[in-house]
């Protein structure tokens, strides 16, 4: 079973970070096919993808992941739109600080137009939200961030992922959700 | 909640009729590599006359689909009209990716020396193969397995961790 996970976020919001300290953890656990993949600037900042691909057996069933990240940027914007193809699962990477309060709310309304375009909405689709830089001395808290950032009601984990903490977790989560999402028979998530 | 997890997978027969079909233009035309995938990325077949491992293959899908995704978006930017195809030169490579209806792509990767009119004549061709494959193409559950959520829960957390 071939699925596509995607990681969006704001700019700087730790998507990459993620996804690199997971290939890290997960190629020690012999769970990765090759090598991580990064098209970036001049500036190491994502261009267009980083992707790496997960295998999982899981019950029998060969589980084929591909994780991708979205450039940040707004001027990148068609380039989200691009990756975001026939995703099946998404992880929402909010950066914590209060600073980025707004732009993390742009980011998930933008995302939310771009699966409409795709004929998908956003509400309905599976998602773990990863509040992210936890370490931060101006992070928001939990209760607030829920309120803007989870209309899903769903998953959520918190993550420094520069010291690789809430990383797995959210990967772990975001393979439950969409394997429940695909499969479940009365469709509930 | 109890869960059906079913991989499904294409039916031998397309499988087969796909693989000939890239295997016949690769030869007919003298590329070098030929990838089919959806427009999400997903390989469906490819052949190549240079070693090439399966996830490399889905990784180059991944960047063919994002290419022609983001030059879709272009297009719709500057009104222009869908592209069919597109092509760009590189110092002893060209890529070509041609959009296969409904929703799939084909991408080919030739070397600067092989006549490029000859690729796209018999691109042409292939591609009118493989739509006619893909119309009818079937897709067939492989396998399959009854769990719960909990059950499932506990398998990730065995298998990958990260949940405490």
């Amino acid at each position: 079973m071939k699925l596509k996970i995607v990681y969006f976020g704001s700019s700087l919001a730790g998507k990459s970070t993620n996804i690199k300290h997971l290939y890290s953890i997960l190629k020690e656990k012999n769970m990765v096919k090759g090598e991580l993949v990064t098209v970036e600037t001049e500036e190491n900042r994502t261009l267009f993808v980083e992707m790496f691909i997960s295998s999982i057996n899981l019950f029998g069933i060969d589980l084929e992941i591909k994780l991708l990240t979205t450039p940040g940027q707004f001027r990148l914007h068609p380039l989200r739109k691009a990756i975001m193809k026939g995703v099946d699962g998404l992880v929402f990477v909010v950066d914590s600080s209060a600073e980025r309060e707004r732009i993390n709310f742009l980011v998930m309304r933008e995302t939310a137009a771009v699966l409409k375009e795709m004929g998908e909405d956003l509400l309905n689709f599976p998602v773990v939200v990863q509040y992210n830089k936890r370490d931060l001395p101006d992070a928001m808290d939990i209760d607030t961030m829920e309120m803007m950032y989870n209309p899903w009601g769903t998953d959520y984990v918190e993550a420094v992922a520069i010291e690789g903490k809430g990383v797995l977790e959210t990967f772990t989560k975001i393979v439950k959700n969409v394997l429940i999402s695909k499969n479940a028979k009365d469709r509930v998530i | 909640m109890e869960l059906d997890i079913v991989q499904y997978d294409l039916d031998e027969a397309t499988k087969n009729r796909l693989e000939n079909v890239i295997k016949n233009f690769l030869s007919k035309s003298g590329s070098m590599l030929a990838v089919l995938c959806d427009d999400a990325g997903r390989v469906l077949s490819y052949d190549s006359r240079v070693p090439l491992e399966e996830y490399k293959s889905e990784f180059i899908t991944s960047i063919v689909s994002g290419i022609f995704g983001a030059s879709l978006e272009m297009c719709k930017l500057l009104e222009l009209e869908e592209l069919e195809l597109i092509q760009f030169e590189g110092r002893t490579l060209d890529v070509i990716i041609k959009h296969i209806k409904p929703r799939f792509l084909l991408g080919v990767l030739v070397k600067r020396t092989t006549s490029i009119g000859s690729v796209r004549l018999f691109l042409k061709e292939a591609s009118l193969e493989l739509e006619e494959i893909l119309k009818e193409m079937k897709i067939i559950p492989k396998k399959t397995t009854k769990i719960d959520v909990e059950t499932l829960e506990e398998k990730l957390r065995e298998i990958i961790g990260g949940i405490e």
